[in-house]
Order: structure tokens, then sequence, then C-alpha cells
């Protein structure tokens, strides 16, 4: 009885409910499922087609779907619930790598690693190269067995135990953009104390505390409180990075938290980034410590000449009892970008 | 004391009300709770209401009337407010102004303008402002009464055309008198007119004594003598400056006068103007004179100063005076205290002046003459006695009598001053125009200070000394300030400012007042002069006035003259303007000169002269366009004076600063009356003194709000003035308030008025930044064309900024003509402090360069800016119209894209010049740079998001070194 009616009555309705039934079918893995859902829903007073419909729908997955995407791999168990539309979950593990940094695992594996890898200390410390079909430039990483932002991770048996490295790609830093670029010397080595102005999300820090190793320190400042918070899960884990979600500008506000430091590395890319430098440096630099200077031209002066405007930096670095080094292109994994090297308060005598 | 506590308590109440940051400037700790605590008991009357009911109906019928009736009004009204020093300054400045046209300006000038010390300074400006309306026509005048406060502007208006009136007749007589006696002539013309006529100095001091009396007792005989001085200077002095000076001057003395009593009442000082613009300098200088005795009186003095420093000196005197007036009491006291001090005071003062003078004539006579200088000094005294006389001297006092009741102790001096200078001046004529106007400016710096005297040196040489007196005088009242200012011109810029300080400090409190005069003096005398000028300086410069004037007045007057005249409007006036600024700018200074040349000697004389007028220190510069512009006219002298010592910095200072003078003075007197030698000098001195004492003596007990103010009804008048003038400062704010430009010319009407008027002066004395805008406005005023410019002036000083004012006065200077003159010195000015002033300068040509210079020079510049913000306010808004678009013009023609990094790649380094990717060195990196070389925007973005997945392999990693290096010649 009740079926027929419904059936009638999804006839009735059975236009709507066919409909929406329809729909969920169609959709389900697409998240049409929200329609068929809701005409389930409405239908669902009229009949069961219509709830057919609806879970369908729903469970088509457009969760699945959603969250495979944004999630990858680790949804896909979840999108395992959708599995049955198949293509759906197929798509979801291709995304793991990208979509979810931290699912990258499987990439890791499949990272040509495991068979024929070298790893040899780069002339700067701290720094590696996994020499292989293809080489990389890695840390090793302190908080073993833990990738930061999805980064392949590479593991050495030295006899000792497992030693991971983590690689460094210098599209995504613009340390190892300038490392790449043949920057002498970057003044980070393992031991130093280093305040990082433009922490970010933390991706170049977690390098940078790699590189200083539990002996160093690293003082991360960034403003942005969204990425205050992916820095502070860096900083979860990694005992020698400080996170500081103030404004560079502003170094008397976390001046109890930093000491004297070595080495600055600022990442601002503003117009002031070498008045907040020199900010920063009269605070926390001590005589003779270095600053290493990411210059966006763009943050500068975007009408002008990035040669230009790196010069223009360079002599605002001068007047700030800078001196410079040696600059370095960061192109092509940067636009229009470059990395300054100057000495603060070169103290005479000393070699810098 | 009671009385003065009541003024003091008037004052203070307004201030508070109305501008609340200018109560600290003007009062201090001590004073506030002593006022607070009379407050509490007694209600004292509103100013408002005093002021209504005295100045502007006479004011009203002034207008109607003519100026005779004006003096009797303000005597009424000085009567009844006199009880009050500082009220009676107002009422008196009002009473005063209305009564005479120099009642008129005192009205205006004092109680807006002069409100401050300086009120003499704005009276000035004013005067300036409303002499080039005046003889424009009325129709300036009403525009900037219009545009300026209504009560202002309608105060300064009827006064204006009054003041016109009587001046014109004066002028005539002025003119004449000014050959010969013309001053003492043109003083009794003035007196009459404002009066009866005092035709002689002497008789200008019966009259001052009479019109204290009626006007207040309280002002005291003195102030009467101011008064009457005043009145009678005014429009005589004015005119007779003008004329002495040159025949423009004459005109524009004339005009100066008119303008000065316009001044008195803005719109007289608007109708000068014009007549100052058409003889250029010697409108300006009567418009100067106006604008003293109102905004211009800076001017308007400097213009006198310019043509010859004596007429101008006179007028600025009168405005001064007038400036006085309005204050009476004050006015009156000052120079009564100056020269009450000592019998000498008008001696005292004028000899200090003249020392002042001396040093700033040593200085500009040393360049005009040096001789002089010695002369000078005596020709300041001269001056002042001959000059007063002149007319110039007596009418500008009647004017700036009228306007501020403490006029009436500059006028007194400033009368003497003239009387001294005419007959020093006689020599001269022309000359002595200058010269009396110097002695004017003596005397009345005399009073206040030496500065003036010195002053008149400095005119005498230049108007300079004119100026210097006049700005002495003003700064007294207002004399101290100008004292100062000139010094620092002269000096330098510190001197100015100095001087300003000195004198201000000084009057404001006689022990500060002197100390930081004598700091200014710093130039030694100098600037230290300003404060020691109004106190030693006058002593000193009365030597050295003697000298100063004997050679720079008389034969100065033609070269210095020259000089001031130059510098004023025409090559001349800017000399003139320049020693006057400098001189007159520190009156002190001149008096330092004097000093300086009659101690050290000519030599110094000249060099400072020169000195001044080139650095002479913005101040000077804006003495000297003042002067210029006086120089046509004594007003410029008497403006710059007022502006002088407006700027300098407290009027309030130069009340006390009279005060300390006067007690200097009297020695000075002694001195410059001994050397001066001149019998009229001495006469005139003596003369001066005895009324500069009684007035002094009832004006300190009246006025001395300050305490201070030996002279009290001068130091009253001053001292409002002075306050006014720190109000004005803060009023530029008030600037805004209409009232300032207005001020200038409704200085008197108003205490922001008279702030501002003040402020004018003081910026162009002390930082003179008002002070240029006023100087400027008044210039360019005369300059311009009598009328238009005029005009333009007013409204500009009316209108809003006074930068606006000045700048719009300096266009439409410019525009009309004779602009040159006006808009160097407005733009000197102007420059100074008020960018719109700079631009105006900037446009202006030549003539408004050298006046930058020395404004720039001298330290004015902060004050100036100070000023000019002020002056621009109240100037105004009219003018603000022109002058903002000039400025607008300006910036546009200067716009140009933002541009973070002004170098190019070429610029930089060889090797720094390629920031490409390095495909030899970086192997790893070059199939990434084949991808994203040729990619840009989102596609960029796009292509670099692949290769942060990851998957990116380039090969081997270069591990070697390819960093661009740099070297230590990079550094």
């Amino acid at each position: 009885m009740g079926r027929p009616e419904f059936n009638r009555g999804g006839g009735g309705g059975g236009f709507r409910g066919g409909r929406g039934g329809d729909r969920g079918g169609s959709r389900g893995g697409f998240g049409g499922g929200g329609r068929g859902g809701y005409g389930g829903g409405d239908r669902g007073s009229f009949g069961g087609g219509d709830r057919g419909g609806f879970r369908g729908g729903r469970g088509g997955g457009d969760r699945g779907g959603f969250r495979g995407g944004r999630g990858g791999g680790d949804r896909g168990g979840f999108g395992g619930r959708g599995s049955p539309r198949g293509g759906f979950g197929g798509r979801g593990s291709p995304r793991g790598g990208r979509g979810s940094p931290r699912g990258g695992r499987g990439g890791a594996g499949g990272m040509r690693g495991g068979k024929t890898v070298v790893v040899e200390p780069h002339r700067l410390g701290g720094v590696f190269i996994v020499k292989g079909k293809e080489d990389a430039l890695a840390t090793k990483n302190m908080v073993v067995g833990e990738s930061v932002y999805g980064e392949k991770r590479v593991s050495v048996d030295d006899g000792a135990g497992s030693i991971e490295y983590r690689v460094w790609n210098p599209f995504r830093s613009k340390l190892a953009a300038s490392i790449m670029g043949g920057l002498e010397n970057t003044h980070i080595k393992p031991g130093t104390k280093l305040l990082y102005l433009g922490a970010a999300s933390g991706t170049t820090v977690s390098h940078c505390s790699d590189v200083v190793g539990p002996e160093g320190i690293v003082y991360a400042v960034e403003f942005s409180h969204r990425s205050g918070r992916d820095l502070l899960g860096v900083a979860k884990k990694r005992p020698n990075v400080v996170p500081i979600v103030e404004d560079a500008r502003h170094p008397h506000k976390y001046r109890m938290l930093v000491g004297m430091v070595d080495v600055i590395f600022s990442d601002v890319a503003q117009p002031d980034q070498a008045r907040i430098v020199a900010l920063n440096a009269q605070n926390f630099l001590r005589n003779g410590g270095h600053a290493v200077i990411s210059i966006k031209a763009n943050c500068i002066d975007s009408t002008a000449e990035p040669e230009a405007v790196f010069a223009g930096e360079v002599n605002k670095l001068k007047e700030e009892k800078f001196k410079p080094l040696e600059q370095v292109t960061l192109e092509p994994y940067e636009r229009d970008h470059a990395v300054v090297v100057a000495v603060y308060r070169p103290v005479k005598g000393k070699k810098v | 004391m009671s009385s003065d506590l009541y003024a003091n308590a008037v004052l203070y109440s307004e201030i508070s009300q109305r501008n609340p940051e200018l109560v600290s400037k003007m009062f201090n700790e001590a004073t506030r709770k002593k006022l607070d605590a009379f407050l509490k008991d007694n209600e004292a009357p509103k100013l408002k209401d005093i002021v209504t009911d005295n100045v502007f109906k006479k004011r009203k019928r002034i207008a109607s009337s003519s100026g005779n009736e004006p003096p009797v009004k303000k005597m009424a009204a000085k009567d009844s407010s006199d009880s009050d020093s500082s009220d009676d300054g107002a009422v008196k400045k009002n009473g005063v102004q209305k009564p005479v046209n120099v009642a008129a300006k005192k009205s205006a000038t004092p109680v807006q303008k002069k409100a401050e010390s300086s009120s003499s300074s704005d009276s000035d400006a004013p005067a300036k402002k409303l002499t080039p309306v005046k003889k424009p026509a009325q129709t300036p005048a009403q525009k900037k009464a219009a545009s300026s406060s209504d009560s202002d502007s309608d105060d300064e208006p009827p006064k204006k055309a009054p003041a016109v009136t009587t001046k014109v007749a004066p002028k005539p007589m002025a003119k004449k008198q000014d050959t010969s006696d013309s001053d003492s002539d043109s003083e009794d013309s003035d007196d009459g007119k404002s009066k009866k006529a005092n035709p002689v100095k002497v008789t200008p001091v019966a009259n001052v004594l009479q019109k204290v009396v009626a006007k207040k007792a309280a002002s005291s005989s003195s102030d009467s003598s101011d008064d009457e001085k005043k009145p009678a200077a005014k429009p005589t002095p004015a005119k007779p400056t003008p004329k002495p000076v040159v025949k423009k001057a004459e005109s524009s003395s004339d005009s100066s006068d008119d303008e000065k009593k316009p001044v008195a009442k803005p719109a007289p000082a608007k109708a000068t103007p014009k007549p100052a613009a058409k003889k250029a300098d010697s409108s300006s200088d009567s418009s100067d004179d106006e604008a003293p005795a109102k905004k211009t009186p800076a001017k308007a003095a400097p213009k006198p100063v310019a043509k010859k420093a004596e007429s101008s000196s006179d007028s600025s005197d009168d405005e001064k005076k007038p400036a006085a007036k309005p204050t009476p009491a004050k006015a009156t006291p000052k120079p009564v205290a100056k020269k009450a001090e000592s019998s000498s005071d008008s001696s005292d003062d004028e000899k200090k002046p003249v020392a002042k003078p001396a040093p700033a004539k040593a200085t500009p006579k040393p360049v005009a003459k040096k001789a002089e200088s010695s002369s000078d000094s005596s020709d300041d005294e001269k001056k002042p006695a001959a000059k007063p006389t002149p007319a110039k001297a007596t009418p500008k006092p009647v004017a700036k009598k009228a306007e501020s009741s403490s006029d009436s102790s500059d006028d007194e001096k400033k009368p003497v001053a003239k009387p001294t200078s005419a007959k020093a001046t006689p020599k001269p004529a022309a000359k002595k125009a200058d010269s009396s106007s110097d002695s004017s400016d003596d005397e009345a710096p005399a009073k206040k200070t030496p500065a003036k005297a010195a002053p008149k040196p400095a005119s005498k040489k230049a108007e300079s000394s004119s100026d210097s007196s006049d700005d002495e005088k003003p700064a007294a009242k207002s004399t101290p300030a100008k004292i100062t200012p000139k010094p620092t011109a002269k000096k330098v810029a510190s001197s100015s400012s100095d001087s300003s300080d000195d004198e201000k400090k000084p009057a404001a409190k006689p022990t500060p007042a002197n100390a930081t005069p004598k700091p200014v003096a710093k130039k030694a005398e100098s600037s230290s002069d300003s404060s020691d000028d109004e106190k030693k300086p006058v002593a000193k410069p009365t030597s050295a006035k003697a000298t100063p004037k004997p050679a720079a007045k008389k034969a100065d007057l033609s070269s210095d003259f020259s000089d001031d005249e130059a510098p004023a409007k025409k090559t001349p006036a800017k000399a003139a303007p320049k020693p006057a600024s400098k001189k007159a700018e520190s009156s002190s200074d001149s008096s330092d000169d004097e000093k300086p040349a009659a101690k050290s000697t000519p030599a110094k004389t000249t060099p400072k002269p020169t000195a001044k007028k080139a650095a002479s220190s913005s101040s000077d510069s804006s003495d000297d366009e003042k002067k210029p512009v006086a120089k046509p006219t004594s007003a410029k002298a008497t403006p710059k004076p007022a502006a002088k010592k407006a700027d300098s910095s407290s009027d309030s200072s130069d009340d006390e600063a009279p005060a300390k003078k006067t007690p200097v003075k009297p020695t000075p007197v002694k001195i410059v009356a001994k050397k001066v030698d001149s019998s009229s000098d001495s006469s005139d001195d003596e003369k001066k003194p005895t009324k500069a004492t009684p007035v002094k003596v009832t004006p300190k007990s009246v006025t001395k709000k300050a305490a201070a103010s030996s002279s009290d009804s001068s130091d009253d008048e001053k001292k409002p003035v002075v306050k006014q003038t720190p109000n004005v400062v803060p009023k530029k704010e008030k600037a805004a308030s209409s009232s300032d430009d207005s001020s200038d010319d409704e200085k008197k009407p108003t205490a922001k008025p008279t702030p501002k008027a003040t402020p004018k002066q003081s910026a162009k004395k002390a930082d003179s930044s008002d002070d240029s805008s006023d100087d400027e406005a008044p210039a360019k005023k005369t300059p311009a064309k009598s009328t238009p410019a005029k005009t333009a002036v007013k409204k500009e000083a009316s209108s809003s900024s006074d930068d606006s004012s000045d700048d719009e006065k300096t266009k439409k200077k410019s525009a009309t003509t004779p602009a040159k003159s006006t808009p160097k010195t407005a733009l000197k000015k102007a420059e100074s402090s008020d960018s719109s002033d700079d631009d105006e300068d900037l446009p202006k040509p030549s003539k408004a360069v050298t006046p930058r210079p020395q404004r720039a020079d001298s330290e004015e510049s902060a004050e100036t800016e100070e000023s000019s913000s002020r002056t621009p306010a109240l100037k105004a808004k009219p003018l603000a119209t022109s002058t903002e678009k000039a400025v607008y013009e300006n910036r546009k023609r200067k716009s140009s894209p933002f541009r973070r990094v002004q170098m190019t790649k070429d610029s930089v380094s060889e090797k720094f010049r390629n920031n490409q990717h390095d495909s030899h060195f970086d192997q790893w990196g070059q199939r990434a740079n084949e991808s994203l070389g040729k990619v840009v925007g989102k596609a960029f973005r796009h292509e670099k998001t692949k290769k942060k997945k990851g998957s990116y392999g380039g090969g081997p990693i270069n591990q070697s070194i390819n960093s661009i290096k740099f070297s230590d010649s990079d550094d």
C-alpha cells in the first residue's frame, strides 16, 4: 500500500521524486547530492523513492568527493564510502600528493629514494645535497618521521641508525633558492642564533631549524595570525623555534623574547623592509652579525627596474650601518627577487 | 593693580574661552592662578560686552563721522574700560580706534590684532590692509571687514573710512610737514585729526595725554599723550611719512596713514594699503602701518621703513600706537613706561630705540650712513621727535593709538620719536619722513625699547630704523617685539626671533624678555639689544642712534631710504627693508646696530644692514619687505615693527619689555636726549618721557596686567596685544576664525583679531611667519595697486589663512603689478612661514626670492610658519582662494608620479645590472627557467606551483659560488 501510494505519490510527485532521484543518482558523486537530497527531502513525505535518492545523493559522496578533494589520501577511507562511485575515489588518491602535503607520505616512498641515494653535505654547514637521479637540497630532519609541509624525506642508513633528511625545495624557500643561486655564505650554520622575519607558515623556518640544530635557535616572527597558526604547529615540535606573532616593525614588542642573534633573515617583502631590518638589527643583532635579506622588487616599487630597486635597498642598508657583502638573484625560482647578504657594524680587523 | 588684574581677568577669561591653548602662553602659572582666583570672586565682564559697547559703536560712528569723533569715543570707551588695563586696552583699542581713525585702528587692531601687544603689528597689518583699502576705496575696507570678522571688519571699515578721510587730509599736511616739519605737522594734523591735532610733538603729547585721559584716565596722561600722538600721528604720521619718504611715500604715507588709520579700522588699512600699493612702498608703508595696526601693521611699518623708514616707521609707529591705543592704556603705558621711566622716557625709549636703532642703524646706517648712526641715534631720537612730528608718526600714532590703546604709548613714543625724527628728519625730509617714522619708531621703540630707536637708525638708514622703531614700538608695546625683531633681523635671524623674544619676553615678563632679548641681542647688542635694546639698548642705542640717525636719517633718508625703500619696494625699498627689517626687525638690532655702530662703529652698522638685509633675517626680510612696502609709506615700517613686536614672541613680553624697557629707556632716553642733541629730539624725548612717564605710571597700575608693564597702558595694550598675539598664533588657528585676518583688521576689535595681527607681526618679527604674511599682505597691498591690492590683501587678511591672504595679496599685488615689491615682501614673509607665502614668493620673482632668503635665514621661519599658519587663517580665506589656487597650481606643476625608488638601472653598478638567471651556473634551474621565463602573471604562478609539488628535478646541483660581491668601493 504504502508503496503503491508511494509510487503514486511518487508518481504524482513522481515526477518530482523521480527527478530528485535521478539527480541524486547522477550527481551523487559530484555533490549534486545536495540537490538530490534536497529534492529527496521534500519528497520524503511523498515517497521512499525520494529517500533513496536522498541517501544516494548523500552517500554520493558529495562529501567523499569534497573531502577527498581536499584531504586527499586521509579521506581515502572516507572516500571509500563513496568508493561505489569508483571514479571518485580514484581521483582522491592521485590528489593526495598535492592536496595534502601531509599525505605525501606515499610520495616520499615513491621518491626514487630508496634506491641509490647518496647524501652529501653542502659547502654550507647544515645543508645537504641528495644525490640521485635528480639532485636536491636537503636538511637533516630534526623531528624524524615528520614532514612539515609535505616535503619528501629521505632516510639514509649510515650504520649507526637511520638519518632522515627533508628535501628543501628552492621553489618554496627563498633561502634555498639563494643557495641554489650560488650564495657564498648564508651565515646560517649549526649553532647559529637566527632571527627570522617573515616566517609565514614556517616552511623555511623548519629547514633553518634543522640547519642550526639543537645548539642554535630560531626566532620566527610572523605578523599574520593565519600563518602564525601553522608556524605554531611547526614550533610545537621543534624546541629550537620560538614563534612570535608580532609586527616586525615593532621589535620592542618582542624584545623580551629575543636575545642577541647572529643572523637576521628577512623575507618581509615590505616597502620599508630596510628600516624593519635596521630596527631589528639595532635591537638584536650583534656587531659583526649578518643580515640575509630577500628583496622583492615589486613590493618596494613595482614601477622601477628591479636592479634599481635592489641598489636602492642596498643603499638604505648602508645608511643603517650594514655593509653589503654579496647579492644573488633568485631567478628562476622567484620573479624579480634578489637576496643580499650584509654584515652589521663590521668589526674592524675581523674578517667577515 | 586691581584694574590691571581686572583687565587681565577679562583677557584671561576671553582667551580661555576662545583659545585655551593660548592661555598658558600668555599667562604664567602664577598669573593664571591669580586670575582664576580673581574670576571666582568677580565675574569679569566679557570682552564682547566691552568691545561691543565701546568699540563697535564708536566704530560705526567713526565710520560715519570720521576720525575726530572717534577719539572722543575712544576716550570715552577707554574711560569706561580704563579701570582694567587689559580691558582698557581692549576697550581702549576699540575705543581709540573708533574715535580716531587711529582709534579705529586701535580698536580694530588693538582689540583684535593687537589684542596682543603685537597688536600693533597686528594693527599694522590691518592698518596696511586697511590703508590700502581706504585709499582704494572703502570697498577694500568693506571687503576686509566683511571677510574679516564682522565685528572687526565692521569696526575696521568704519574706521577706515573715517581714517581715510582724516588721513587724507593729514597726509597732505603730513607730506608737507614731512619735508619740513611735516612731521610735527603731520603729527599735529594727526593729532588734530585724531583729536584736535597736536601740531607739535609736544602738542601731541598733550593731546595724547588728553586723549589718554579722555580715553582712560588710567592710561594716564602718557596714554593720552600716546593717544593723542597716535591720533595725530596716525593721520599725519602715516601721511607725513609717506610724503617725506617719497611722494609715493607721501601718498603712500598718506595712504599709509590712512591705511594705518584704516588699519585701526580694518577698512582704513585696506584702503590705505591700496594707496600704499600705489606708491607701492609708500602705500605699502601706509598699508604696513595700517597692517601693523591691524594685520598689515607689520607691513605698514615695513613699508614706511621701506619708503623711508621714517615715515613708514611713523606709520608703523602709528600703527603700533594704534595698537597701543586699542589698549591705549597699555600703549600709553608702554610709552609712558618707557618714557615714563625716564621723563626722557620717550627720549629713553627713543634713545633706547635709537640705541637699538643705532645698532640696527649702525648696520643700516652704516650701510646707508654709518656716520648717521651717530646722527642716527640722534636722528632716531630726533626722528622720533621730528618724525613723530612728521605726522606719520603722529598719524600713525593716532591711528595706532586708535587702534591700540597701547599704541598710545607707542604713539607717544612714536609721536615723540617722530617729532624728533621729524626734527632730525627734517634734513632728510623724505628721509625724515623715514627718519621721522624712524624716530617715531625709535620713539616708540624708545619707549618700549631702544630697539625702536635702533630700528629708526636702521630705518634711518633704511627705514628699517623706522621699522625698527616701529617694531620696537609695537614690540614695546609691541615695540619690544618689534625691536627685537629688528635686532634679530639685523643681527640675524636670531636677532629677529631674539628680538621678538627679547621684546616679547621682556614685555611679557620683563626679566624673561630681557633675558631673552639679550640672548637675542647676541649679536650683541643687537639681539640682546632687543631685550637690551629695550632696556640697555636704549641707552646704548641712544648713542648709537644718535650717530646713526644723523647719517642715516638725513643722508640716509635718501640713501638709507633708498636702501630701506629699495628693500621695501623698489630696490631702495628692499635695501631699506632689509635695513629696516634688520633694524626694524631688531629695532633692537638697529639699536644693537646702532650701538655697535656707535660703539663698534659704522662698519658694523653698514655690514649689519647689508647682512641684515641680505640675510637680514627672514624677519628682516619680512620686515624689509614690509618696510619696502612701508617705505612707500611709513606704515610699512610701522607694520614691521608691529609685526616684529608681535613676532617678538610675546607681546606681553613686549609689554613687560616695555616696562623693563622703560627703565632702560629712561636712561636711554636721557642718553638719547643727550645724544640726540637735537633739541627737538631731546625736547621730544623729554616730552615724551614726561608724558610717557605719566602714562607709564598709569598704565602700569592700570594695565600692568602683566604686571610688568611699568608702562601699563602701553604695556597693557601691548600686553593685550601680546596676549592677543599669542592668541593670534593660536588664532592662526583662529585665523580661520577669520577674525585673524580680520584680526589684523579686526585685531583691535577683537582680541583674536589682534592676536592675529600680532601673530603676523610677531611672525614677521619673531617668527614673523604671520608677520611676514602680514607684511607681505601689506606690502602686496600697497604695491599691488593700492586699492585692489589692498582689498585683496584685506580680504586675504581678513580671509582665512594669513598665508593665503598673504599669498593672495602677494598674488594680487603681483598681478596688479607693483606686485613685485609687494610680492617680495609677501614672499619674504610668506616664505619664511607660509608655504603659500613661499609659493607666492616664488611666483613673485626675484624680489620675492630675496625676501625668502632673508626669511629663510632668519629664525623666523619656524615662527613664520606658525604665524603663517595663523596668518593664512587670519588673512584669510578670501585670499586663501587665490593663494590656494596658486599653491595648487604650483603643486600641480610639480606633481609627478610617486616613486619610491628614484634611481635607474643605469646608475647601478655594472655587475648588478643583470638580475637574470645564469643558466651556465645553475643547471638545475635551467629547466625551470625555460618554463617559467616565458610566462608571466597567472601563468607564472601556475607553472611555479607545479614546481613546488616536488616533482621537479633539474639534474646536478652546482655547489660553487656565483654571487655578486660588493667590493669595498661599492660601499
